[in-house]
């Protein structure tokens, strides 16, 4: 058995480790408060420019957008990926750069060349080691993004996609739901699609990618469309709004008034749109993260409580049968004391 | 407010990125609308404008709020109506012409960097490929 001492400095230690796992829950507990409250706010913009996109598509569906057109060439994809900056967060960090790594897989199975770029320095490290070539990565806004950072981030995709750089444009990021279910996500960014450009991370497997991507190779725009029926007689071009209602039923409303045009509404609506959907992505992976280290962070301080629990234990152990020891030396010293002097 | 007051009244959000700056019941809204000053009064006919940087001006029951606006949208149906804004600031009517001048130095400023960004990854990409 172990000395005692050497049982109480492993005490200590832990005791020490125990006191940065326990600060670091506390802290991410009070960040997560904030997090949360971030991600309303963000939701209700969302929700509202969504609104207001879905009441024009709901009316003047004919109208077209560049950043709504199916690419007619779909071999270029540009997949972004949002990781943390910082460890000690769980699983957070590994089942998103799995994610990545599956769809960079899936995509290039189905004949479509990857440009990668990155967010947070987790995932740069990890893609440069495993030698991916990362075309552009941020670092430093997982912490406390800003709506400003967002707003270059979407500048640079919507440009690439524009300039015919990458037909496709996801992002890979991690839902929030809850501080306990946090969920790897994939979205479609460019070309826009308001609804079901998102699949659940429950049935994330690499079929399931796969018939994703292939979904989306298809002329998505006429699939579950209301108008898709009228698309056909019509003749309507694609890349028109009338891809963003996807299914809803249209509330009846009279026509709106636009000022200055429609086509000038929209064209600066859907930019307005990606940023901050491209905002909420940050702020919901940054409550991610922080709910992952809390979490992680909860676990740890748990864990080493019992070993500290168990340890005490075997230092009262070790303790007791070192004064066993002792006394049992002493009295027989004492004995052979008494043989000798009798 | 009663029920009924309130069904005479528009009820007016002013929402950014960041926060929900305003809601409530007003009378009358007074928008920077990108062709020019614009007023709605209830049952006004739908409408989706863009905005410029300016004063929004919010009446209800003779008082005004003033609040600033940096870019954005305004739709209006019904009687709902919604300011969708990169920036909001509720400001006082002395200081309208300073909150302006506030909205517009704080853009010109990220526009300036987001184009000295922009120079600089131009300067380097060009420096990369003539490495090349």
């Amino acid at each position: 058995m172990e000395k005692s001492e050497d049982i109480r400095n492993r005490i200590k230690s832990i005791k020490g480790t125990r006191k940065i796992t326990k600060a670091m829950e506390m802290i991410a507990s009070s960040k997560i408060r904030k997090a949360q409250h971030r991600i309303n706010e963000a939701r209700g913009f969302i929700e509202g420019i969504e609104n207001v996109i879905m009441d024009i598509a709901c009316f003047s569906s004919t109208v077209a957008d560049p950043l709504l057109a199916e690419p007619e060439i779909d071999n270029k994809v540009l997949l972004m990926g949002v990781t943390a900056d910082r460890g000690l967060c769980g699983g957070y960090n590994v089942n998103i750069i799995r994610l990545i790594e599956k769809m960079i897989a899936a995509l290039e199975k189905s004949q479509r060349s990857v440009t990668l770029e990155i967010i947070g320095t987790r995932g740069k490290n990890y893609f440069n080691y495993m030698g991916y070539k990362v075309a552009r990565s941020y670092e430093n806004m997982s912490d406390y993004p800003k709506f400003l950072d967002a707003r270059e981030i979407s500048k640079d995709l919507m440009s690439r996609f524009l300039s015919g750089q990458a037909n496709r444009v996801f992002i890979c990021y991690t839902k929030f739901k809850n501080p306990a279910e946090i969920y790897p996500t994939v979205r479609q960014l460019f070309p826009i699609s308001i609804y079901e450009s998102e699949i659940p991370s429950n049935i994330l497997n690499s079929k399931n990618l796969e018939v994703f991507i292939d979904r989306f190779g298809r002329n998505y725009s006429s699939e579950g469309n209301l108008n898709s029926g009228a698309d056909k007689v019509m003749g309507r071009s694609r890349g028109t709004v009338d891809t963003l209602i996807g299914g809803r039923v249209c509330r009846l409303r009279p026509e709106f008034i636009y000022d200055p045009s429609l086509q000038e509404v929209l064209g600066s609506m859907l930019p307005e749109y990606i940023y901050s959907v491209v905002y909420g992505i940050l702020l919901e992976s940054t409550a991610s993260e922080t709910g992952a280290r809390m979490t992680a962070m909860k676990t740890a301080s748990e864990n080493a409580d019992e070993i500290i629990n168990g340890l005490t234990l075997m230092y009262h152990r070790a303790r007791q049968q070192q004064i066993t020891m002792e006394i049992s030396e002493i009295v027989s010293g004492f004995e052979s004391f008494n043989v000798s002097a009798d | 407010m009663s029920e009924k007051e309130k069904k005479e009244k528009i009820r007016i959000t002013v929402i950014t990125p960041e926060k929900r700056v305003f809601e409530g019941y007003v009378d009358y809204i007074s928008l920077p609308s990108i062709s020019g000053s614009l007023g709605i009064l209830p049952k006004h006919m739908p409408i989706i404008t863009k905005l410029k940087i300016g004063i929004l001006k919010l009446v209800n029951e003779g008082n005004a709020t003033y609040i600033g606006v940096c870019r954005g949208h305004f739709e209006f149906f019904g009687k709902i109506a919604r300011v969708l804004t990169e920036r909001a600031i509720i400001t006082a009517y002395e200081d309208r012409q300073a909150t302006i001048a506030e909205l517009k130095k704080k853009h010109d400023i990220t526009q300036e960097i987001t184009e000295e960004t922009k120079k600089v990854i131009q300067a380097i990409a060009g420096l990369t490929t003539l490495k090349k």
